[in-house]
This record gives structure tokens, C-alpha cells and sequence, in this order.
């Protein structure tokens, strides 16, 4: 028994390295007149996007990475290099000791990969069928088949959806049913691409879930990426930040949630329909006599703010509370577009 | 590879099975389709006593060995296998490389549609095997082990020569599918005539960059002949094949690196794995 298999902490075995790793796209730029579109057969116009430019990142086994970053940020990218589908244009990938690309029969056979919005089960038929599928493609043994889909029919709820054809399932179901067929061969390493990308509050939560369940008691290695950073706090994840093809930030939710300050935001009902200014704090949104601010609880504290609105209006009620993750994600974003990332804690920052 | 098989021609089966005149209308419709394909050449074989040097019963034989070629290419290439273009200009080629498994086996796996896709198969064994019958002479061991050489051969160029022009898709993806459509529609028009009349421009492109000639033509004239005494012409199919197999395998394993360079942008799900 290794020291993950003990105590649930991840060991120091590195089982995804990704060492200065750049990959740059290129993209036909469709002419708008006649004239354009004769010229570009033959000097076509190409746009450069830089998907990822020199990202290094590992991750040890056991652990749960949220690969975090808006649309557009590379996280697919980084997903398709690690399933083998992609190779990078400079820099290595390695997975579990293998070349994703070079090695990629012997590596997908020890991988799980999960895109939100593409699916594995076969459209026109049971969900159990393509399970069938898969133990014949992958080579499962009979015991193994057994004792897998046995534990993934209980933890994933599959006998009510079993014989119920793919395309008449839900989207929770059907993400549910494929993150169990993914599952089913036991592998080391899973990589999840936006799970939870269009599905309702409930189908999410559980997802979220099944998800935190795979590493905490399955100890599984789970690199996951969302745009989503409520969902991603929820795992409790290890977060990595990408921003623009570059690693932001690497580290625990409250070192992000430390980088941008201790935002508050703090909900007065009041007898006045025009906000009073405050100073140090920022007015977010009013609603009647209801005035939303937001402000640093580390410059300016609860009590000198309501001292000053008390001074110009009747405050009826008050209600503070810690700006939501998105919020804090959504201003380290607007630093790092404005150039003041020096603002941020270098250690916080790659 | 025959569990794999196994597994996929169950995959045909099961819709196949869920009505019985869904069903019954699938194989009437898809006889039909691929009959209507080679009615001219039955009508014309039927109507005179032959065409050209062929006799009537030669050009059944022909069109039979081509339903033949053309059913096996068939049962091991559907759900888009055959029309490769799809699956690569739509980004589907990610679903086979995240399969433990070399990606011809995982394509012709997939593909593997015995019970869907086997009326074509079905009716020309009856063709072929009425016209051998009916042939004016009678044919050996090693004939019948040429036959199927040459049936195999003809299935390979078939699949081949879609591959080659699929492609495409690696490069231009959007413009491989209607290649690939118009490639198909060439097999499907044009491999069941007899060729010999064809000014020798047209000839040579139906050898070469359009190399339908070997899929019916040349294999049954060159059989039909050997049935007179010993010849290697029966070989000049199988050659060619091997050949165009080599061609294809080069060009689609530049392409495959190429995807794996610049992948697809343009992933759409529609006619995967339905």
C-alpha cells in the first residue's frame, strides 16, 4: 500500500508533466469582398492564435486539479494533448511515464477521457449496449467487467437508465452514463473537459459529486477544466489558472481568493433611493431603497462604512458577505487584461 | 479482432431487430439502392445478346462480381466508415484515437455492419454464382482461389480509393465531403461497365487517378480470359490494390499527423456512431 492508498493525500509520484509546452493554431481569415476572396486562393490571409505559450504544470498522483480559465484560455487544448489527440509544437507531454501522442495505445488504455459536450455512448442504442461495446474494445475481462459495472451501476444510479437508448436520455443522464463508461476499464488518470458545461443546478451538484468522489475515496488522479470557478471551488481542488496560453496562477482557492484582497460585499436596505457614495467602497447595484457596495475589508472595515451611511440616510438592515469566487476570478482576469498583474502576489503569480 | 467484430456487427444488428417492417423496409430499400445502381448494365446484358466483345452472361458475371466487391467493401465500412471525410472533417477520428487500438482496426471495427449493410452482398452472390453457372465453360480450383483473390482485391480498391480522396478531409474538410460524395457516386456508376470502348485518354484515367476499371473491368475480362488457360492477368487487380493500398495508407498517415498537429475545429456529433 503506496501513501495514497493510506491516507488519501496525493505521493510524490508525478503522473502528468507538461514541461514548457506551446502550441499555436492557425487560422484562414475569410475575405468579406470578391476581390479578397480571389486573392486569398492564392495569398490566403492566416490569423496566429497562441493556444498555449510555454506552459509547465504537474500533477502528483492522487490529486484533483481544476484547470481553470475563460473560453479560449487553452484548457481544451491542454485536455487534447493529454488524451494523445494532439501533439504539442515545442515543449514535452508525458502522462504516467508515457508520450501521450507516441505511446497512445498502451496510455489510453490506462486514461479516462470526458468531453462535456461530446459524447461516447452510441446514439441509436441501450446505454448497456455500449457498455458491451466498450468491454470488447478495450479488452476487459469478464471478472472485471463484472466487478466494475457492478460498483458503477450503484455509484451512478445506471439500472433505471440501462436499457433506455442514449439519445432519449437527459443531459444530466447522459453525462452520468458517460462518465461511468469512461470509467469502466479502471483507469489511472482522468481527464474531464467542462463536465457540467449546460447542465441544471442539480445534475451539476451531483456531477460535482461523483467527481469529488473519484479522488476522496477512488483516489483517482483527476485533472478536470471548467470556465465555471463556483464549480471548480466546490471540488476543493488544487486550482491552475490559465490565462491567454500562459499558467497564471497555481495554488489553493483561498491563495486566489487572497490575490485580489478581501473583497467583501455588503447589502443595505436603506430610506433612500439615491445610493449615498462611500468612500472606499464601490456601488454595485441598487434595487429601490436596497444598495449593493463592494469594498477591501483589508483598507476600510464594516463599521467605518456604516458610520458614514448612517450620517446621510436610515439604514434598516445590513447583510456582508465574501464576494463570490467568480467575482474574484473575474478581477484577477481584469488585472491581468489591464497589465497590473505586478499588483498581484508574485508567488501567487507564473 | 473478432470479439471486436463481434461486438460491432451486434451494434447493426440490434436497431436492425427493434421492427420487424422497419426492418423488412431497410433491406427492400437497400436492395433496391444497390441494384438500381447496375440496372443499366442488367437491362442492356438482358435486352441484346451482349455488349461489345462481352456476351450477356459475361456481363452479369461482371455486374454480380461487382455487387460482390462492392457488398464486402460495404459490411466492413459503414456507419461513415467508408465515407472517411465525415469522420475526419468533423473531428469524429477523436472518438478512435482515445480507443485502446491501432486506428485501421478500431475503423474497420467500426465499421464492421454485416446485417444492415448485406443485401448488396446477398444479391451478388446470387448474380455471380448464376452466372459462373452459366458461363460456357467449366472452371478449376485455382479459378474459384483467383475469383476470390480478385473479389477481395476489388473490395480493397474500393475502400482504398475512398480513403485516398477522404483524405482529403485532413486538409480540407469541408471540401473532402463532397469529393468523397462524388468519389462514392463514381464506384457506384461506373464500375459495373465494360470499359474496352473508351477512348484511351479516358481509359487512362480510369486506371489511375479514377481507378474504377479495377474494381469490375479488368479483374473479369482477365478472369473470364483465364478461363481459356493459365494467365497472370488475373493478378493485375490484386497488384493493383496492393498498390493503391500502399498509396493510401502514405498519404492517410500524413494526414493523421497532420490532425494530430492541428486537430479539428470543427467537431460536430451528426452521424456518429448512430
Amino acid at each position: 500500500m503506496n501513501a495514497t492508498e493510506a491516507d488519501g493525500t496525493p505521493t510524490s509520484d508525478i503522473v502528468v508533466e507538461l514541461a514548457d509546452v506551446w502550441k499555436t493554431y492557425h487560422q484562414r481569415q475569410r475575405p468579406e469582398s470578391l476581390g479578397e476572396t480571389f486573392r486569398s486562393l492564392l495569398r490566403p490571409t492566416m490569423k496566429t492564435i497562441e493556444a498555449l505559450k510555454g506552459v509547465s504544470l504537474e500533477v502528483r498522483r492522487g490529486e484533483m486539479v481544476a484547470y481553470a480559465g475563460p473560453n479560449g484560455a487553452g484548457k481544451s487544448t491542454t485536455i487534447k494533448l493529454l488524451s494523445g489527440l494532439m501533439v504539442p509544437d515545442r515543449g514535452s507531454v508525458r502522462a504516467l511515464g508515457m508520450s501521450p501522442a507516441a505511446d497512445r495505445v498502451e496510455y489510453v488504455r490506462r486514461i479516462a477521457v470526458v468531453f462535456g459536450q461530446r459524447t461516447e455512448l452510441w446514439w441509436d442504442h441501450s446505454i448497456g449496449a455500449s457498455f458491451r461495446w466498450k468491454k470488447a474494445t478495450w479488452g476487459i475481462p469478464d471478472d472485471v467487467y463484472r466487478d466494475m459495472l457492478g460498483q458503477l451501476s450503484e455509484q451512478f444510479e445506471l439500472q433505471p437508465i440501462w436499457k433506455t437508448l442514449a439519445r432519449e436520455l437527459s443531459l444530466g443522464q447522459r453525462m452520468r452514463a458517460d462518465l461511468a463508461l469512461a470509467l469502466l476499464h479502471d483507469p489511472e488518470l482522468i481527464l474531464l473537459d467542462e463536465p457540467t458545461l449546460g447542465l441544471d443546478v442539480i445534475a451539476r451538484e451531483r456531477m460535482l459529486d461523483w467527481i469529488k468522489h473519484l479522488n476522496r475515496r477512488d483516489r483517482k488522479t483527476v485533472l478536470i477544466t471548467s470556465h465555471n470557478m463556483a464549480d471548480l471551488e466546490r471540488l476543493d481542488a488544487r486550482v491552475v489558472m490559465v490565462h491567454q496560453g500562459s499558467v497564471r496562477f497555481d495554488g489553493g482557492f483561498d491563495d486566489l481568493r487572497a490575490t485580489v484582497a478581501d473583497r467583501r460585499v455588503m447589502t443595505v436596505s436603506t430610506d433612500v433611493l439615491a445610493a449615498p457614495a462611500l468612500q472606499g467602497a464601490e456601488l454595485t447595484r441598487s434595487d429601490g431603497t436596497r444598495h449593493e457596495y463592494r469594498f477591501d475589508a483589508s483598507r476600510v472595515s464594516v463599521v467605518r462604512l456604516l458610520e458614514e451611511l448612517s450620517s446621510t440616510c436610515k439604514v434598516d438592515d445590513i447583510q456582508t458577505s465574501v464576494a463570490s469566487i467568480d467575482d474574484v476570478v473575474s478581477e484577477v482576469y481584469q488585472q491581468l487584461e489591464k497589465g497590473t498583474v505586478h499588483d498581484l502576489p508574485a508567488k501567487a503569480l507564473r | 479482432m473478432r470479439s471486436l467484430l463481434a461486438a460491432n456487427g451486434r451494434m447493426g444488428l440490434e436497431p436492425f431487430l427493434r421492427g420487424g417492417w422497419q426492418a423488412l423496409g431497410w433491406v427492400v430499400g437497400e436492395t433496391l439502392i444497390n441494384v438500381s445502381t447496375v440496372l443499366a448494365m442488367l437491362l442492356l446484358a438482358g435486352r441484346f445478346t451482349g455488349v461489345g466483345p462481352w456476351s450477356s452472361t459475361e456481363l452479369f458475371f461482371m455486374v454480380g462480381f461487382v455487387l460482390v466487391s462492392r457488398g464486402l467493401a460495404n459490411i466492413f465500412s459503414g456507419r461513415n466508415v467508408l465515407m472517411i471525410s465525415r469522420k475526419i472533417g468533423r473531428g469524429q477520428l477523436d472518438h478512435v484515437l482515445v480507443q485502446p487500438i491501432p486506428v485501421w482496426k478500431a475503423l474497420a471495427a467500426e465499421g464492421f455492419s454485416p446485417f444492415d449493410l448485406a443485401a448488396t452482398l446477398v444479391v451478388g452472390v446470387g448474380t455471380l454464382a448464376w452466372s459462373v453457372t452459366a458461363l460456357p465453360r467449366t472452371h478449376d480450383a485455382l479459378w474459384f482461389g483467383a475469383l476470390l483473390l480478385n473479389v477481395a482485391g476489388s473490395a480493397c480498391v474500393i475502400v482504398a480509393y475512398q480513403y485516398l480522396w477522404g483524405a482529403l478531409a485532413f486538409w480540407s474538410p469541408r471540401g473532402a465531403e463532397e469529393v468523397n460524395s462524388v468519389s462514392a457516386a463514381v464506384v457506384s456508376d461506373l464500375s459495373a461497365y465494360p470499359l474496352d470502348a473508351a477512348p484511351r485518354a479516358v481509359l487512362s484515367t480510369l486506371v489511375t487517378v479514377v481507378p474504377v476499371g479495377f474494381i469490375g473491368w479488368i479483374p473479369t475480362r482477365e478472369l473470364l480470359q483465364t478461363a481459356h488457360g493459365p494467365g497472370v492477368g488475373v493478378l493485375a487487380g490484386p497488384a493493383a490494390a496492393l498498390t493503391l493500398a500502399a498509396i493510401t495508407f502514405a498519404v492517410f498517415r500524413r494526414g493523421l499527423r497532420r490532425y494530430e498537429r492541428y486537430g479539428s475545429g470543427r467537431y460536430s456529433d451528426f452521424g456518429h456512431r448512430r
